[in-house]
């Protein structure tokens, strides 16, 4: 199994913003949400914002040639700030979960960038808390930190790449 | 249920919808208007 990642082109937006839209519809069921009347999930403005952030990232994962998720990372956390990337989103087609691509990927970023991360989830999502400990915690050996994150809506992990 | 009514209650569902989104990607609790 070949896996693929590397950094999208202004040519692979469309793609990112479809891939968005099934992101968004299996969140839509943990957290809660109805989707919009025009059939879309979230406001295309702030979706948009994503692939022009200059802070932002956005990966496209390939399994064998075929199309299976991407990653998005941010240069400057949501809760630790400047100094410390994380994973803002990350999304694996349903067809392509638990054949350790998400592993995968989640390790090359971190091999990509050294230094301190932060990865966040949702307290209801529950099958993405076991992934990334499970992730995190064979990367460092166990040498990172969980703890709430300050918005009351989840946890965070927290670790630097350069200290395993 | 007056076509009026349904007419806002539809916007603020939709406005409620957004905002669920907008806080998941911004990490903040929603601050939702209505419904």
């Amino acid at each position: 199994m070949k896996i693929e990642l590397r950094a999208a082109r202004p040519e692979d937006f469309p793609a990112l913003r479809r891939l968005m839209q099934l992101y968004l519809y299996d969140f839509a069921a943990i957290d809660d949400w109805s989707i919009g009347a025009d059939g879309l999930y979230g406001n295309a403005q702030v979706i948009e914002g994503f692939w022009t952030d200059p802070r932002m990232t956005s990966y496209l994962v390939h399994v064998d040639g075929v199309l299976a998720g991407f990653a998005l990372v941010r240069d400057g956390a949501y809760f630790a700030g400047d100094g410390t990337r994380d994973i803002s989103e990350f999304f694996i087609l349903r067809r392509h979960r638990r054949q350790g691509i998400g592993a995968e990927v989640a390790r090359r970023m971190f091999d990509a960038f050294p230094g301190k991360w932060e990865v966040t989830q949702l307290t209801r999502n529950v099958e993405a808390q076991t992934f990334w400990r499970r992730i995190i915690g064979e990367y460092t050996r166990g040498r990172y930190v969980e703890q709430p994150r300050p918005d009351g809506r989840g946890i965070m992990q927290r670790f630097d790449t350069r200290r395993r | 249920m007056s076509y009026e009514t349904l007419i806002v209650d539809l916007a603020v569902a939709s406005d409620d919808h957004r905002e669920g989104v907008a806080a998941f990607f911004e990490k903040r609790p929603p601050k939702f208007s209505g419904s």
